[in-house]
């Protein structure tokens, strides 16, 4: 019933019902926040991002076939739009210090969680967004390989992969 | 000791739950930039190159600025006369060139309520008034069936929202708040659980202090307010 209806929205905005578009999209901000967020560790850009995201989505909605969905097809603009931002020249200067990051937790904890995020943001795009999407967003593996563009398999493997630098890196960091 | 997959999952999840604090105004600000004029439908920050906006703009925009730079070389110029302009008391004249930012003014709405809400009773005279988180500058003001939420150091001006991160109807349950706006719709199969678009919180009263409490349970909505936290009375 869901995806008859969204088929609709998205033929109506195909042909330039910007409510249609709305009606879209909105489900989807939270989703695409965390998404940038996570990969960013800046909620400011992270905001930048999907607003980028957005308007990109809605100019080249032509590109979604019918009967495809939304979610995967927008998560992925958003993906692609933070690849751009971390090779962007000025993030790797005006990137947030984990310091300034809000604090929630105390402690030993806080140590902990600050030395994962730096061994999070050591990791190369692929492998960050696939722990994001999986771990963070909790997405299934089916829809992680819609948004990558990779098969279930790859996903699979390369999770693994990543997970096991990821506790490299952590152990780097430890030493 | 090493960490299990899982054990690292949970880490992870909090260790980035840090780094992405809720942005509950993101979805009115992103809807709402869709709905304007594509001429000015810009990203707030990220660009704002000139060349886009059509022809009769620019020519407009070149005069202002000549306009004002003008203006700025005759003060200078004057000053350096020593043509401070006087009052007719003789003092000269303090010029206020920083003015505040627009203030939104918080109106309730009617004592009415709609038939697909959640149950619930209008807010009542003990929780009305306006509220300011303990631990940044976001406020929320409630009364009647509305409530308002604004955080001025986050929610820009330009972006067409004068201040307001959100806004909507909001009803009172015994030590149940439900949120509720048009912005959080009701689709299943991600964040936004629920029938009718609202987030429920519990709150507790303590003289001028306000808490607000999530429930955890999955079943309840998920608009992303992220309302919850303990706020003082200031008004």
């Amino acid at each position: 019933m869901e995806r008859v209806l969204d088929g609709d929205l998205v033929k109506r905005a195909q042909a330039g019902d910007e409510g249609a578009f709305s009606a879209l999209l909105r489900p989807l901000i939270v989703s695409a926040y965390r998404l940038a967020g996570a990969m960013l560790h800046d909620p400011h850009t992270a905001e930048d991002v999907v607003q980028d995201a957005s308007l990109k989505a809605w100019r080249k909605l032509r590109q979604v076939r019918p009967g495809a969905e939304m979610k995967p097809w927008f998560l992925g603009i958003v993906a692609n739009e933070c690849r751009e931002v971390r090779r962007g020249r000025w993030w790797s200067v005006l990137k947030v210090p984990d310091s300034e990051l809000p604090v929630r937790s105390s402690g030993d904890s806080l140590a902990a969680f600050a030395d994962l995020r730096r061994a999070i943001r050591r990791l190369r795009h692929r492998r960050r967004l696939l722990l994001v999407l999986h771990w963070y967003l909790d997405l299934p593996l089916v829809e992680v390989a819609a948004i990558t563009g990779l098969s279930e398999e790859a996903v699979k493997s390369e999770l693994s992969r990543a997970v096991g630098q990821l506790r490299n890196l952590l152990r780097e960091g430890e030493a | 000791m090493k960490p299990t997959d899982s054990q690292l999952r949970q880490m992870f999840v909090r260790a980035t739950d840090e780094a992405v604090p809720p942005a509950p105004w993101l979805e009115t600000e992103v809807i709402n930039a869709m709905r304007r004029p594509r001429a000015v439908r810009r990203p707030w920050r990220t660009e704002g190159a000139i060349g886009d906006f059509p022809q009769g703009l620019r020519l407009a925009a070149s005069l202002a600025a000549l306009l004002i730079a003008f203006a700025g070389v005759s003060v200078l110029l004057m000053s350096a006369r020593g043509h401070i302009l006087p009052e007719s008391g003789g003092r000269s004249t303090t010029v206020q060139t920083a003015s505040p930012g627009p203030r939104v003014t918080f109106t309730p709405s009617p004592a009415v309520r709609a038939p697909n809400w959640p149950a619930g009773d209008m807010v009542p005279a003990q929780l009305a008034g306006s509220w300011q988180l303990q631990t940044n500058s976001r406020q929320i003001d409630l009364g009647g069936y509305s409530f308002q939420v604004r955080e001025p150091s986050r929610c820009r001006p330009d972006f067409g929202t004068t201040w307001v991160c959100t806004s909507g109807n909001v009803v009172v349950n015994g030590q149940e708040v439900d949120f509720i706006t048009d912005t959080c719709s009701p689709q299943a199969g991600n964040t936004f659980v629920g029938e009718f678009g609202y987030e429920k919180y519990f709150y507790s009263l303590s003289g001028n202090t306000l808490t607000l409490t999530k429930p955890t349970d999955p079943g309840w909505s998920d608009c992303g307010f992220g309302l919850q936290g303990t706020y003082t009375k200031i008004s």
